[in-house]
Formats: C-alpha cells, sequence, structure tokens
C-alpha cells in the first residue's frame, strides 16, 4: 500500500463531502488490490486533486450489467427544475429512452442515461440543467506538490 | 563462498530468475535470446526448480499469458529482443497500466528493416514511453545480480522491469559469473505476493475508464516511476552489503574525481569505457565515465550532479530516435537545460552491431575534444 497523505483536517472533510456523489456512480470500486490515496496540497492551501483509486485499474464485476448505459462513461446527468411543464420534447430526443414520464412528471432513470445533454439543449423552457458525476476538486496535477 | 563459473549473459539471466524461483515463465524462441529459455527449461527438466513453462503461440501472447500470470500472484519471468519485443508492444503498455511487476530480459538487437540480428540498443529506446523500468547491463555478471535486484524493485514500486544486455556481445559470450547461494537470494529477496485476481471477489482488470479517470491513473503510474528512482538506489546498496557487488543504482561516475570531460554510455559498452578511461588517465588527460544504468526512470538529479563540474560531455548512443538524435543524448541535454550550459557531444555509434571497442571509443573522444565547439544536435560516428 502505497500512501502520500499530505492534507489539512478541513481539506479532508470538504473530500469527504464531495466524494459522496462520485462514490454512489464509480464503477471503480475501492477493491483489496491496495488501494492509493493520494491527497495533493498545493501551495495556496488548497487540495486539489483526491480520488481513491485501486492500484491495478479494475472495476467490480457486473458493473456493467448493472448500469446498461455505462454510468463509467457518464460524467454529467439532467436535473429537471421546476420550469419544466411536461411538454415532453425532452423524451422524443433522448437517445437512450432516459427520460419518460411517470405520473404525470418527466424524470430522468439514470441507469439508462448516458450524459449527452442533448435533453438540456432541447428543452424549449431550460428547466434541465446537466451536474457533473464527480463533484471533487478539478484535476490540476503538481509532481512538486505532491510529496 | 564464492562459486565462480563461466556463463554466457543469456545463462545469467537464466540463473537469476533460477534464484529468484521464479513460478511461471511464458516464452516464445528468438534470437539471441532463446538460450535463456533453453537454460531455464533445463532447470525445470532437472527438477532444479518448480516452474510452468507456458509455451505460446507468438512474442504478442508470450507477455500477455505473464501479465495474467502476475495477475493472479505468480512471480513471473519473460524474455525477448528487438521484433519480439515491438510484436509484444500493446501487452508491454497493459502490463505497466496494470502495474504487475513482470521481470523482462531484453537481448538487445536492432529492429527491422532492413532486417538485422546484431546487437544496438533500438529495441528497448523504442519503449521508452512504456512505463516499465528500464536497466542497462554492463556485464555477465551483472545480467544475473540485475535479473535478481529486479524482482525486488518491481515488486516494492508494482511495476515491470526490463533487464537489458546487448545481443551476442553479452547473450553469447562466457564471462566468469558468480552464482550467489540460493538461501542468500532467499533471504534478500522474500515473496511479495499482491495478487489482483481473486475467485471470491471477481473483478473486471482493466476496465474502460472515463476521462474522469484515467488521467488521474496515469498519473499515479508516474508517481511508481519517481518512486522507483529511490528503489533501484535501495536495492542495489542492499544487494552490495550482502553479496559484495555494488552496481551503484541509477547511475555509476568512474574515475569522476576532477575530469573535466565525462563520457555518457549505457550497456555493454561501459567495460570498454573503462579501459580506455584508465588509459586516458594514465596520460594525464582528465577524462571520466558516467555510466546510466537506469535508462528509466531517468536519473536526472543524481546526472546534474555528476556533471556539476564537467566542460564537456561526450554521450554514446547504441540508437537512433530518427530526427532527433540518440536517446541518451538527448536526455542529457534535457537534464541539463536549465542546470547549467555545457557543451553535449551526442554520438550516434555501432548500430546494428558495428564495431565499436576501445579503438572507437578513444577516437569517438579525441573527435568529441576537437569539435567541442561545433554545436550540432547529434552526430554520427563509424560511418
Amino acid at each position: 500500500m502505497i500512501i502520500f497523505a499530505h492534507c489539512t483536517r478541513s481539506a479532508q472533510k470538504g473530500f469527504g463531502a464531495s466524494l459522496g456523489r462520485w462514490e454512489k456512480y464509480c464503477s471503480h470500486e475501492l477493491t483489496a488490490l491496495g488501494m492509493i490515496v493520494a491527497f495533493t496540497y498545493l501551495k495556496r492551501g488548497r487540495c486539489i486533486l483526491v480520488k481513491n483509486l485501486p492500484v491495478v485499474p479494475s472495476a467490480k464485476a457486473g458493473s456493467m450489467a448493472e448500469n446498461p448505459s455505462g454510468i463509467s462513461w457518464r460524467e454529467q446527468h439532467p436535473e429537471i427544475n421546476t420550469a419544466c411543464n411536461n411538454c415532453l420534447v425532452c423524451t422524443l430526443f433522448c437517445p437512450e429512452g432516459a427520460l419518460v414520464e411517470q405520473s404525470g412528471q418527466v424524470s430522468a432513470i439514470l441507469n439508462l442515461c448516458n450524459g449527452c445533454g442533448t435533453c438540456a439543449v432541447e428543452c424549449p423552457r431550460k428547466a434541465i440543467t446537466m451536474v457533473a458525476e464527480y463533484q471533487g476538486a478539478p484535476g490540476v496535477f503538481s509532481s512538486k506538490g505532491c510529496k | 563462498m564464492m562459486s565462480v563459473t563461466l556463463l554466457t549473459g543469456s545463462e545469467a539471466a537464466a540463473y537469476g530468475a533460477k534464484l529468484a524461483r521464479i513460478e511461471v515463465l511464458s516464452y516464445y524462441p528468438i534470437t539471441p535470446a532463446f538460450p535463456a529459455m533453453e537454460k531455464i527449461s533445463k532447470f525445470i527438466e532437472d527438477g532444479e526448480l518448480k516452474t510452468e513453462f507456458v509455451r505460446v503461440e507468438c512474442d504478442h501472447s508470450a507477455l500477455a499469458a505473464a501479465l495474467g500470470a502476475s495477475l493472479a500472484g505468480s512471480r513471473t519471468f519473460t524474455v525477448t529482443t528487438s521484433q519480439g519485443l515491438l510484436y509484444m508492444t500493446e501487452v508491454v503498455y497493459h502490463t505497466a497500466g496494470l502495474r504487475q511487476p513482470v521481470v523482462m530480459a531484453v537481448a538487445n538487437r536492432a529492429l527491422s528493416a532492413p532486417h538485422s540480428r546484431f546487437p544496438e540498443h533500438g529495441d528497448a529506446i523504442s519503449q521508452d514511453a512504456s512505463g516499465w523500468i528500464q536497466l542497462f547491463c554492463e556485464n555477465n555478471q551483472e545480467v544475473l545480480d540485475t535479473t535478481v535486484q529486479a524482482f525486488k524493485i518491481a515488486e516494492s514500486c508494482r511495476l515491470p522491469v526490463m533487464v537489458n544486455y546487448e545481443g551476442y556481445i553479452q547473450s553469447h559470450t562466457l564471462e566468469e559469473v558468480d552464482v550467489p547461494e540460493q538461501g542468500r537470494v532467499d533471504e534478500f529477496l522474500p515473496f511479495m505476493r499482491v495478487s489482483a485476481l481473486d475467485v471470491n471477489n471477481p473483478q473486471g482488470i482493466n476496465t474502460v475508464t472515463s476521462p474522469d479517470f484515467y488521467m488521474d491513473y496515469k498519473y499515479r503510474q508516474n508517481e511508481a516511476m519517481q518512486q522507483a528512482l529511490e528503489s533501484i538506489n535501495t536495492v542495489a546498496a542492499d544487494f552490495g552489503r550482502e553479496f559484495g557487488r555494488d552496481w551503484s543504482g541509477l547511475i555509476e561516475g568512474y574515475r569522476m574525481d576532477d575530469a573535466e570531460h565525462a563520457v555518457l554510455t549505457m550497456g555493454s559498452m561501459t567495460g570498454n569505457a573503462r579501459i580506455v578511461i584508465d588509459e586516458l588517465r594514465e596520460n594525464g588527460k582528465k577524462v571520466g565515465l558516467i555510466k546510466v544504468r537506469s535508462f528509466r526512470p531517468f536519473p536526472r538529479e543524481a546526472l546534474c550532479k555528476l556533471l556539476k563540474n564537467i566542460k564537456l560531455v561526450t554521450v554514446l548512443d547504441k540508437n537512433i530516435v530518427f530526427g532527433a538524435g540518440g536517446a541518451l543524448g538527448m536526455e542529457t541535454k534535457a537534464a541539463l537545460f536549465g542546470f547549467r550550459a555545457v557543451p553535449v557531444k551526442s554520438y550516434v555509434v555501432g548500430l546494428g552491431g558495428r564495431d565499436f571497442g576501445p579503438q572507437e571509443i578513444k577516437k569517438v573522444i579525441a573527435l568529441s575534444e576537437e569539435n567541442a565547439d561545433r554545436e550540432t544536435a547529434f552526430e554520427w560516428f563509424g560511418l
């Protein structure tokens, strides 16, 4: 196991909070192969990159079957807000059939969504926003700052 | 107790693998690497080594089988050269990306076309971006010792290692080699088994990775390579203490005290260069030798330290990166850039088995001193 941890308590806390959503969708499950925890810490005091990944690039068996549209590929997903009047335009454009009307309200089946964002572009009322899957800090690397 | 015997470079690699108690050997025969396979299969036949020998249909499969065996947690070894290494290339990158400690002996041979079976470093240099640790050996004793060390480096950094020695010049030449006792090697090299495959916890290995994660994996791979800079030195020092032979880790300075002119070499040239440097020193010339043992990771800091007071650098490359120059020459210039301005004369020599012995080394050193002021990207010697 290789651990290079260099992070303040508050930064770790922030990391934990932002990891919640990412963990939910990530097919790169933490494994028993040995895990690298990399906390990089730059001079301006911001925790830049924190991702937990196995040493050997791998995913839990069955990840693809569980997520037919390949959630490991998706970088964003739609969120529908109150401006929606159920006009169903989005359901016509969605290439995966992920947007459906259920009991009078359009909603997204995230297991099918591939994150293309066509719905958000086509929505006449701008009622759909695309939300990034990975909510952590942006991936900016500095090999000097990581010792 | 010393047990000195006459061994070729390939046999030395085989003895190294045997001492490391390899569990899987997968191999496809190719000249001039095949004697290593012959020797290991003899060990297996004689009951001296308990190893699963996987006979495959090509070099690509050879490394693929080695990779699979390594993922299952076994200590794995293979041997190749030249076209075989190129054929493996896809799996070479897989092995590094999947962080498997496979050790591969490479009997360096020129690349086709035109077809050649003679020595140079072109095959190894073609894989310099692959993420493998690349160590170059000077003589057959170093081939054996480096093979043993390679497993320790590989397993501690979770990175594959290439042990390079030149075809024929080393692979088919007998030299006195001290074969250490098995018990001492066992002590030096305990098994550090990390199995990626587990029947109770099935995993998809090498799954499709989104832009969210690919770069992070690569970042960590590079971090491991940085860690190898320390590991190679530590393992070499430990080996030196245990077996009395210190191969000085990443890089070695020979007669570099008060030297004004430094000559850089890799592989078998180094032995010849030592003779020439000794002779020049006797004649009062302030020339020193730098042997680059680890080409990947490249020991930038250690090299700059050795070149701190040098007035002229001559780099000898048994390889050519077309349109750019000798690989070691380019690395040396890149290392020195921003450190200090010093003329670097880069020579491409001895390609495809062209003679490059002590006489030629002497000539190229004189030529470099004569033309020290003439700026060129690189020059050819011995056409």
